[in-house]
């Protein structure tokens, strides 16, 4: 009983990895260190290769939520492996623990208004911080943001909108003395 | 795009920690293709139904030995090592729905979908004061393996609040470290798993 020709699939597989590898790699570069970034993405592109019947016309997100679930798996095995490690030689654990906030430890320090944002965003509530990096960091829509969260496109366009006057918030607090930001209240939601 | 926005989204750009990573080098796809193509763990749609169930039958004996040696492991290894301790992490109880008049809403998916953290959890046990859940399923947001969270007073509850019994178990949505009432929180009732799962959809 032969499906679908093994050719046919494989090329299914690279059309999509073309599509989503690079910006799925992004992602996980954004929110991890490199070395588990490049083991996650090899884990997310089999999970895409094992259920790639399931894979969306719009596939970006999805492998976004696959990414996303992976390199949790991953950062929960890391945690549990650091624990045993620290018991085994007992001393302190090594400082390996995921990062929750890479932008502040990643970023280019030498760029001033880099530095403020990641600053701003770092006084953010988590929820805010990630659906604004969704936004411009991974370019993502709101409908593809509503995908990624698991939430209906109102609720991320709402969420979004209001995380973004969070932010500007954030940074007016930060230039308020230089007084070299200022925002209107109300600008339109994802592109 | 408004311009405030496109003003917004450059600047949050700026600290792309991603900026300076160069794009995927021609061969990066070829070489990504080719792990795939060699797992050998793929069992892909277009095997014969047949082929597999021979090579199962031919691998059974041995799979059972593995099969018990795996669990004899999991039984020893954490006797012998102490077992990597599971995550723990603590939420604030239900402070209550919010409303003056301590009456709740009618319970829709979007409020669930709301909720920074939401997952389903059974109570192991209750100390004191303090309810330990172990999580089962992870809705949305990061939750650690177990929560501490205190039992609901129910003298100065509102009575929203879910008082946790041990060995129950429980749906839990949660925002800011606070576990959220006004059925939110409740028994894992099929009702309450319908409104979860319409919430956060696959």
């Amino acid at each position: 009983m032969r499906v679908v020709n093994d050719t046919e699939r494989e090329e299914r597989m690279r059309n999509l990895v073309a599509l989503v590898g690079d910006p799925v790699r992004r992602y996980l570069h954004r929110r991890t260190d490199a070395a588990t970034a490049d083991d996650v993405i090899g884990d997310t592109l089999l999970v895409c290769w094992r259920r790639l019947d399931e894979v969306p016309d719009d596939a970006l997100p999805w492998a976004i939520v696959v990414a996303r679930q992976c390199l949790s798996n991953a950062q929960r095995a890391e945690r549990r492996r650091t624990r045993l490690i620290g018991r085994i030689i007992a001393i302190d654990p090594p400082p390996a623990l995921a990062d929750e906030n890479p932008a502040a430890s990643t970023v280019d320090e030498g760029t001033t208004v880099a530095a403020r944002v990641t600053a701003a965003l770092a006084g953010l509530r988590r929820d805010d911080a990630e659906i604004l990096r969704l936004w411009a960091w991974d370019e993502l829509t709101s409908p593809q943001i509503a995908v990624v969260l698991g939430i209906s496109a109102n609720a991320a366009a709402i969420r979004l909108h209001r995380s973004k006057a969070r932010l500007k918030q954030e940074l007016l607090k930060s230039v308020h003395s230089t007084g070299h930001i200022t925002y209107d209240e109300g600008s339109e939601d994802a592109r | 795009m408004h311009d405030d926005d496109r003003a917004l989204r450059d600047q949050l750009r700026a600290a792309d920690p991603a900026r300076a990573l160069p794009p995927a080098s021609p061969t990066w796809l070829d070489h990504r293709m080719e792990q795939i193509m060699t797992d050998q763990s793929v069992s892909t749609p277009t095997v014969t139904p047949e082929a597999p169930r021979r090579v199962f039958r031919r691998w059974m004996p041995m799979a059972g030995v593995a099969a018990g040696v795996a669990i004899a492991a999991a039984i020893i290894a954490p006797l012998v090592l102490g077992g990597p301790e599971p995550t723990v992490e603590s939420l604030q109880p239900s402070m209550g729905g919010g409303l003056a008049s301590g009456s709740c809403l009618v319970l829709e998916p979007a409020t669930v979908a709301a909720q920074q953290q939401a997952f389903a959890a059974t109570v192991l046990q209750i100390q004191g004061n303090t309810v330990v859940l172990e999580v089962t399923k992870r809705f949305v947001g990061e939750v650690a393996d177990r929560v501490e969270v205190a039992q609901v007073d129910a003298i100065t509850s509102d009575f929203s609040g879910v008082p946790f019994e041990v060995g129950q178990s429980y749906l839990v949505g949660a925002v800011d470290g606070t576990i959220t009432g006004c059925g939110v929180t409740g028994a894992d009732s099929a009702e309450l798993r319908a409104v979860y799962d319409a919430a956060f959809p696959g």
